[in-house]
């Protein structure tokens, strides 16, 4: 459901939830034996696949919840058949509640912070991503396949068809949006998956008309900000999230190096650029050499600019009020609320490039970085979250891929999933 | 004399087991007021002990042990800062004790004050201008607070002051956190190049040079002809799993100096046989039988032994041979050391397939091995007459032994023989901790078939899993589904099916797999052998190109036995067939 229809449908819940009726009065749940709770504490045996076993009970047309900040953000689900089934394949622990445990349940979240949060229908997923890639060497692909929710992969061909608008939810992973091959073209020089990967690029640019890789690669930023200003959710990782704020900013700048478009960057770059075209950040300084894997200040742990690298730490998840802030509290349901740190070309975000308004989802304590940021933009919502993957933090290039079934129970890759169930949410539009 | 954090730590110990025990009770009264702080310090009077060291300092500034014991209270007090002046008064009191400048470096530096810090260094600095220390614990103060860049320029500051050689080893560890790799390879190269007691750890620093940059890093440590350089390449090669490309490296750079390269073969081989590959012990043989020519006598020979073994585990059998034809074992003293070496000896041999040298051997030495070898051996040369299905020499071997080990051998001669009863009892005789561990795992699942088959005897089976063990995977799956055919379908049947089924799948005959699988599952659908052999079939599938088939058969099996502890591999195996997971 894109936001601007679920605004529109907050009348329902809200009226319910002023009157104080914790669930829909719908005749059919009254009469309803039991629910499945899937609970999200330390108690479940796979975390991952329980958001895939919620996902595909909503794409069967049934109708779940989710119990923000009880156990762990746990999900309710009508009792079916199919449902059971999943839990039972994929190892998810599942309790059978029946009514007066529902009533317990429902008790508990009205007296403390939580809340419940009806999940209408399960979002159209797409992912930004060459056509050719493997899933394993994106985190969200990776989160996705372990736990068995349906996406599609779109790249610049479907953007420039317009096609983002048949979708509720977008994810980017470390795609460049600079147009400079993540700024690897030096350092990897002569290996087979860069070339490969460059003329696939320029041959693209050109088949759509574009002079450069650069200049392509602006345009499919500017379409993801019309999508999201026109009512999408964006989810971006890694690179992604920097080089599409620099991307929006830079129209009409040179920001890509000479191998990337035949001219050099112009040096006056940083102060050209517009930040009120951006979701998150302002005022960022470029980095100027293209020999350095890095694209600006923006990234707090600039993990190949070897005189500004910063050790790895932990981040903490922020305590929402759920009832006040479902949005941020969805987002940062976990069964942890620290979570050892991990790398990836972008790793964090330095705090004195946000721009003001800015939700901050997680942070690491005392230093000057956030890991997990959220906001709106027109109609739409934005979520970025630092580095490459959360179950390898040091990923080189040429690593082997992450194998998600030896770690089902990861918090980082939760905060992943929140992303993909978060727009299924009918929530109250309600912001401190 | 100790330098550094090293000569604080002896000062330290020394003060304090130098202490008089016993007077904890009446310190301060008679006590030098050191000595006394230290009483109190033990007891936990922490106050009290800083009081008294303070009072030491009073008197005496410069007195080490006292600032170092100052140091210590007020850090577990929480109160180091107040430790400070009486750091600055010990430093004014002798400016050059490097012990002391390194006391208040570690005080101002506690307290996070970048200035400050600076300034201490500054005096330092300006009274030991030839000492790297001040550079060295300066910039991994700062490396430490997350300021590489700084760290970096204060380290380069350092070698340009005191010589770029005396601070490589420092500036390497610093480059390799930043990840450069071939500059800190460089670093690392010219503080070999002046002492190459450096080598293991400048090893362990580069070793984690991710893989794309490892041939940067052998680059740099191959320019020119340093033989330092070329030591820690064979070093790096074998931690990276490249033991073989480490000893060719390693076999052209050996020092001439006897001493110096036998330590260097010794440490190439022990690193090598850590990793345990068939490479690795390839390389570690090498090693070995180049050391051996810079030993002599029986030194030399039981460094030939232990190549051997390296070759005999590699599966290199020929190379075993030719070293222990080289081999003259002293058979005549009868010591603990000439029996090991014997025993060491006849195991090689047996391993590696000469047998009836073996069995020779063992007998003309019998007498003058020591009892525990003695035993092992036995059971080491009946385990070759088992795996060769000379089960009657095995037997003879056995005869009288009653220990679990050899109960578990002549368990598996009973099972041979078919005797399937007799099996059953000296495998659950033996119990759970007789032999190896890959042993014990296939004697645990040999006795859990063994407990489903209904028979006593049967002579057909024993000669199928002898045929399996012996690797005729035909003969022995024939021999299984022929076996199978004379028991009840929920009478083992089943099982030995199942049991054959695996076996061919494991020797990619995957049409007869299959079958058999199927036919266990028909033979007792809903029996203890069902959700392995579901799940065999399933693999079965998915490795004959069936994705589909093999997840609705992994699905059969999870809803089907959800409690089976097949059950987790199966779930780990349905999300690589779905494609929901690299497949490993």
């Amino acid at each position: 459901m894109r936001r601007r229809e679920f605004v529109a449908a907050l009348g329902a819940s809200l009226w319910a939830a002023r009157r104080g009726q914790a669930m829909p009065a719908d005749p059919s749940n009254r009469a309803s034996a039991t629910q499945l709770l899937i609970p999200m504490d330390d108690r479940q045996t796979n975390h991952l696949k329980a958001y895939g076993v919620s996902y595909r009970s909503l794409e069967r047309g049934g109708r779940a919840e989710w119990l923000l900040n009880y156990r762990g953000g746990s999900f309710l689900l009508d009792d079916e058949p199919g449902a059971r089934r999943e839990a039972a394949l994929d190892g998810v622990l599942m309790e059978a509640v029946g009514h007066a445990q529902a009533v317990d349940v429902r008790g508990t979240i009205a007296a403390g912070n939580m809340d419940a949060v009806p999940l209408e229908k399960a979002p159209k997923v797409a992912v930004y991503a060459p056509p050719d890639a493997a899933p394993w060497d994106d985190a969200v692909t990776m989160a996705l396949e372990y736990a068995g929710i349906a996406y599609d992969r779109v790249w610049d061909p479907e953007v420039a068809a317009g096609q983002l608008a048949d979708y509720e939810w977008l994810h980017l992973h470390h795609e460049d949006f600079t147009g400079q091959y993540s700024k690897f073209f030096l350092t990897y020089s002569g290996t087979a998956w860069l070339s490969e990967m460059v003329r696939r690029n320029v041959e693209l640019a050109r088949g759509l008309g574009f002079g450069s890789v650069a200049e392509l690669k602006k345009a499919v930023a500017e379409t993801i900000r019309r999508y999201v200003d026109g009512g999408g959710f964006l989810f971006a990782m890694c690179t992604a999230t920097e080089t599409l704020e620099i991307a929006l900013a830079a129209q009409g700048v040179d920001v890509a190096a000479q191998y990337s478009d035949g001219t050099p960057m112009d040096p006056a770059a940083s102060d050209r650029l517009r930040w009120q075209r951006s979701f998150a950040f302002q005022d960022a300084q470029l980095e100027l050499s293209p020999a350095v894997a890095s694209f600006s200040d923006i990234d707090g742990h600039q993990v190949n600019n070897p005189a500004r690298r910063q050790p790895l730490g932990a981040f903490t998840l922020f305590n929402f009020s759920a009832k006040i802030d479902p949005v941020p509290t969805m987002l940062v349901q976990c069964h942890r609320d620290v979570i050892p740190d991990f790398y990836g070309l972008t790793t964090s975000f330095s705090r004195e490039r946000l721009k003001p308004g800015v939700t901050v989802l997680a942070d690491e304590q005392g230093a000057p970085w956030v890991k997990y940021i959220h906001g709106e933009y027109g109609g739409g919502t934005w979520t970025f979250l630092g580095g490459h993957d959360p179950e390898d933090p040091q990923h080189q290039i040429g690593d082997p891929p992450t194998d998600l079934s030896l770690h089902p129970n990861s918090p980082g890759y939760r905060l992943i999933l929140n992303n993909v169930l978060f727009p299924a949410a009918k929530k109250r539009e309600l912001k401190t | 004399m100790p330098s550094g954090p090293r000569a604080i730590a002896l000062a330290v110990l020394a003060t304090v087991l130098l202490a008089p025990a016993g007077r904890a009770q009446d310190q301060g009264q008679d006590l030098p007021p050191t000595q006394a702080a230290l009483g109190y310090e033990r007891q936990g009077q922490l106050d009290a002990a800083a009081e008294l060291y303070g009072a030491a300092l009073d008197q005496s500034p410069d007195d080490v042990t006292a600032l170092l014991g100052l140091e210590r209270v007020m850090r577990r007090l929480g109160r180091l800062p107040a430790a400070r002046p009486y750091a600055a008064r010990a430093v004014d009191a002798q400016p050059d004790n490097e012990m002391i400048r390194e006391l208040e470096f570690r005080i101002v530096s506690a307290m996070g004050e970048p200035d400050s810090v600076a300034a201490v260094v500054s005096g330092w600095t300006a009274s030991l201008p030839d000492s790297p220390k001040p550079y060295r614990e300066w910039a991994f103060w700062l490396a430490g607070r997350g300021t590489l860049s700084e760290a970096r320029r204060v380290m380069a500051r350092g070698q340009a002051r005191v010589g770029e050689q005396r601070l490589a080893a420092d500036m390497g560890r610093l480059l390799v956190a930043a990840g450069e790799w071939p500059a800190a390879t460089r670093q690392w190269r010219l503080a070999l190049s002046a002492n190459a007691a450096l080598l293991p750890a400048a090893g362990l620093s580069l070793e984690r040079a991710p893989l794309l940059e490892q041939e940067a890093v052998l680059r740099v440590l191959y320019e020119g002809d340093a033989k330092s350089a070329q030591w820690l390449a064979a070093d790096l090669l074998v931690r990276w799993g490249r033991a073989e490309e480490g000893w060719t490296v390693l076999d052209a750079a050996l020092p001439s100096e006897a001493a110096v390269a036998a330590g260097m073969l010794r440490r190439f081989a022990d690193g090598a046989g850590q990793r345990g590959g068939p490479e690795d012990l390839r390389a570690k043989g090498y090693a070995l039988e180049r050391l051996a020519r810079y030993r002599s006598g029986a030194d030399a020979d039981r460094v030939r032994l232990e190549a051997a073994r390296a070759f005999a585990d590699a599966g290199e059998l020929g190379a075993a041979r030719r070293l222990l034809d080289r081999i003259g074992i002293d058979t005549s003293s009868g010591s603990v050391e000439g029996s090991a070496a014997m025993a060491a000896f006849v195991r090689v041999l047996a391993e590696s397939g000469r047998l009836d040298e073996a069995e020779q051997r063992y007998r003309d030495w019998e007498s003058r091995l020591h009892g525990d070898d003695a035993a092992q051996l036995r059971l080491v040369i009946a385990w070759a007459c088992v795996t060769r299905g000379e089960l009657d020499r095995a037997e003879e071997l056995l005869a009288g032994d009653s220990s679990v080990a050899g109960l578990a051998v002549s368990g598996w001669v009973a099972l041979y023989r078919g005797e399937l009863a007799e099996a059953r009892v000296r495998f659950r005789a033996a119990g759970p901790y007789a032999r190896t561990r890959a042993e014990i795992t296939r004697r645990a699942a040999m006795l859990v078939l063994l407990e489903r088959v209904s028979a006593d005897r049967l002579p057909a089976l024993g000669a199928a899993l002898l045929d399996a063990s012996r690797g005729d995977t035909s003969a022995a799956v024939c021999g299984l589904e022929s076996a199978a055919r004379a028991l009840f379908p929920r009478g083992g049947r089943a099982d030995v099916l199942a049991y054959a089924g695996t076996l061919a799948a494991s020797a990619a005959q995957y049409d007869t797999a299959e079958s058999l699988l199927l036919a266990a599952l028909t033979a007792d659908p809903e029996g203890p052998a069902a959700p392995a052999a579901e799940y065999a079939l399933a693999e079965v599938y998915r490795d004959t190109g069936r994705p589909v088939q093999a997840a609705e058969q992994l699905e059969h099996l999870i809803l089907g036995y959800p409690e089976s502890a097949v059950v987790p591999q199966a779930r780990r195996l349905l999300d690589q067939v779905r494609g929901q997971v690299p497949r490993s």
